[in-house]
C-alpha cells in the first residue's frame, strides 16, 4: 500500500496546478478523501491527467441535474490505492465538456451514459451512440419529471394479465 | 476465409441475462465484438431520488441478487459517513459474515456455470449442491435465501446466539472439505476443465490498469486490488486473510481466483464468529441526516463497488449514484475475445461473471 503521506502529497500538487477548492480529511484507516471543485472546466483535462500521472484510477463518473438552476454538475471519482478522490465540475445545461477517454479508457461508458441521462455534452468523443437508452426513448430522463406510472410502465407486461383472464375464461 | 457475423443475444441459452453481442468471425475464430446493452436499465438511480432513505434501502438490495447484501451494505456506509454514525463494533463483524456468505455463494455459482458450459454437468451439480449448504444457511439465519435483508442504517438487522453459531460452524464443516478436497482439486486438475479453460480469453495485468478491471478478473491477471486491503471498511483491518492472486489471466485463472476466494471466505466467517465481541448490533436511533456527500466502497464478490451519496437535509437524497465492477469488465471482453474459437464465446463471457442488472440499473 502507498504511504497516506504520498498520496497526500500527490494530491496536494494537483491541487496547486487547478484552480478551485479543495478540501482533504485522513480516515481511520490512513486512507484519503479529497475533494476538489474546478472553478473552470477546461482545468478537468488537465486535472485529470495530474491525477494519471500521480497513479489514478478512474473510479466513476457522477452527473447530477441542478435544482433549478440551469447548472448541471459533473463529479469524476478517482482512487488512489483505496484512497479517493472526487473532481467536480459544474456544466451549463445544454453545455458539454471535453472528454477524458484519451486518459481513462475506462471513462467511455460513464461518459455514455451521462450524456443520455442528462443535457451535457461531451465532445472530442469518437463514439456517441448511446450506451443503455434505446435511440426512440427520449434522453435527458433525469433531468425530467418523469410520473411513477409511466416510469413502471416497463417494469411487467401484460402477459401475466391475459393469461390470468384466459384461465378464467377457461373455467 | 470467409467472414460472418454471428449474433449471441440478447436471450440466449448461455447468458443469464440478457446482452447482446456481434461477433464478427473470420472461419472460426473470433476477429471482433461489438455490445448492444440496455436490456434490463430499470431507472433505479432515478427512483432512488423519489424514496426515502429506508425505502432506498430496500429498493438497492434489488439492483442485483447475487451481490445484493453488496449494495445496501456500500449504501448505508455512505449515509453512516454524512450523519456521523457509528456503527457497533459487533455489527461491523456482522456485516463481514454476511458479506462472505454472499461470496461463497456467489462464486460458487460461477464456477458451477463454467463446469456446465464445459459440458461437464456432473460436475455442475456437484458444485450446486454443495453451494446449497449456503444457500440452506442464508435462508436459516437471515430468512431469505438471495435478499438477505442483513443491514440496516447503523448497523444490521440479525444477531446470531449460541444456537446459530454453532450451527453456521456445522454448515461451514460441512462446505470446507467438500469445496478444498473435491471441487478445487478437479478444477486445478481435470483435463475437461483445464483443457477447455487454460490460455482462453487471457488478458494481461496492464490490460486490468487500462480498462480499470476489478475484483477476480483482474486479481486472475496479477493485478491484486482488493478494497477489503486497500481501503479496509467494517473490522477487515482486524483480520486476517490472503488476497488470492493468479499470473495468467485466462479463464481458468479467474475460476481459481473464485475457488480460493470462496475458501478463503469461509476461513473469514469462522474468524469472525471466534472474534466477534458482546455488544449492540445497532447505533440506536438515527440523528436527522444533514445536507453532505460521501463515497463509500466496499468489495463484492466482483470486485469493487462505489456508491456516492449527496443529501440535502431532507430524508430523500439529492443524488445517489454507485458504480459495479462488471461495468468496466464488459468492455474488455473483445480483448478476451480477439483470437478465440466460437466455442469459447459463453466461456469467456461467463468469466467475467456479468451481471448485466448490476451494470444496466
Amino acid at each position: 500500500m502507498t504511504e497516506p503521506a504520498k498520496i497526500r502529497d500527490a494530491l496536494f500538487g494537483v491541487a496547486q496546478r487547478v484552480c478551485g477548492e479543495f478540501s482533504l480529511t485522513e480516515g481511520k484507516h490512513g486512507r484519503i478523501t479529497a475533494w476538489m471543485t474546478l472553478r473552470d472546466k477546461a482545468s478537468l483535462v488537465p486535472c485529470c491527467r495530474s491525477l494519471k500521472d500521480a497513479g489514478a484510477r478512474l473510479s466513476m463518473i457522477t452527473a447530477m441535474a441542478g435544482a433549478g438552476e440551469g447548472v448541471d454538475m459533473i463529479a469524476y471519482h478517482f482512487d488512489l490505492d483505496g484512497s479517493t478522490a472526487t473532481v467536480k465540475v459544474s456544466v451549463a445545461s445544454g453545455d458539454s465538456v471535453e472528454t477524458i477517454v484519451p486518459i481513462f479508457r475506462n471513462a467511455d461508458w460513464h461518459e455514455r451514459e451521462f450524456i443520455e441521462l442528462y443535457d451535457i455534452g461531451v465532445h472530442g468523443r469518437a463514439d456517441t451512440r448511446r450506451l443503455f437508452l434505446d435511440e426512440s426513448v427520449d434522453g435527458q430522463v433525469m433531468e425530467r419529471l418523469i410520473p411513477l406510472s409511466v416510469l413502471s410502465n416497463a417494469a411487467s407486461t401484460n402477459m401475466l394479465f391475459e393469461r390470468l383472464l384466459q384461465d378464467r375464461e377457461v373455467q | 476465409m470467409e467472414s460472418y457475423n454471428i449474433p449471441v443475444g440478447p436471450l440466449h441459452v448461455s447468458l443469464e441475462e440478457p446482452m447482446y453481442f456481434r461477433i464478427d468471425v473470420e472461419g472460426e475464430t473470433v476477429a471482433g465484438m461489438e455490445m448492444t446493452a440496455g436490456h434490463v436499465h430499470r431507472g433505479i438511480e432515478y427512483l432512488t431520488t423519489k424514496r426515502n432513505i429506508y425505502q432506498n434501502l430496500a429498493l438497492v438490495e434489488r439492483v442485483c441478487s447475487l451481490c445484493s447484501n453488496s449494495h445496501p451494505q456500500t449504501y448505508c456506509m455512505a449515509l453512516e459517513e454524512i450523519a456521523g454514525i457509528t456503527v457497533p463494533e459487533r455489527a461491523h463483524y456482522l456485516r463481514a459474515i454476511a458479506d462472505e456468505v454472499k461470496r461463497v455463494a456467489s462464486h460458487m455459482f460461477n464456477v458451477a456455470i463454467l463446469a456446465h458450459i464445459v459440458g461437464f454437468d456432473s460436475l455442475f451439480m456437484h458444485v450446486m449442491e454443495a453451494r446449497e449448504i449456503m444457500q440452506d444457511m442464508k435462508e436459516t439465519v437471515f430468512g431469505n435465501r438471495m435478499d438477505i435483508a442483513a443491514n440496516v442504517i447503523g448497523g444490521v438487522r440479525y444477531d446470531v446466539d449460541a444456537e446459530s453459531t454453532a450451527y453456521i460452524l456445522g454448515q461451514l464443516d460441512r462446505l470446507e472439505p467438500t469445496l478444498r478436497d473435491d471441487i478445487i482439486p478437479v478444477y486445478e486438475t481435470n483435463r475437461s476443465i483445464v483443457s477447455r479453460t487454460r490460455g482462453i480469453g487471457t488478458i494481461s495485468r496492464e490490460h486490468c490498469i487500462d480498462y480499470g478491471l476489478m475484483g477476480p478478473v483482474a486479481r486472475g491477471a496479477g493485478y491484486a486490488y482488493d478494497v477489503r486491503e486497500a481501503a479496509p471498511y467494517a473490522i477487515y483491518d482486524k483480520l486476517d486473510f490472503n488476497v488470492v492472486s493468479y499470473p495468467d489471466g485466462d479463464v481458468w485463472s479467474r475460476a481459481m481466483v473464485r475457488l480460493k476466494e470462496a475458501a478463503e471466505a469461509i476461513k473469514l466467517i469462522r474468524q469472525c464468529l471466534r472474534e466477534m465481541p458482546e455488544g449492540p448490533t445497532t447505533a440506536g436511533l438515527l440523528p436527522t441526516i444533514p445536507a453532505g456527500e460521501a463515497i463509500a466502497k466496499t468489495e463484492a464478490p466482483r470486485g469493487e463497488l462505489v456508491y456516492y451519496l449527496k443529501t440535502n437535509g431532507t430524508d430523500t437524497p439529492e443524488r445517489l449514484k454507485w458504480r459495479v465492477p462488471s461495468y468496466m469488465n464488459w468492455d474488455v471482453l473483445q480483448v478476451m475475445m480477439s483470437g478465440a474459437r466460437i466455442s469459447d464465446i459463453p466461456m469467456i463471457v461467463n468469466s467475467i461473471d456479468p451481471c448485466i442488472s448490476c451494470t444496466e440499473r
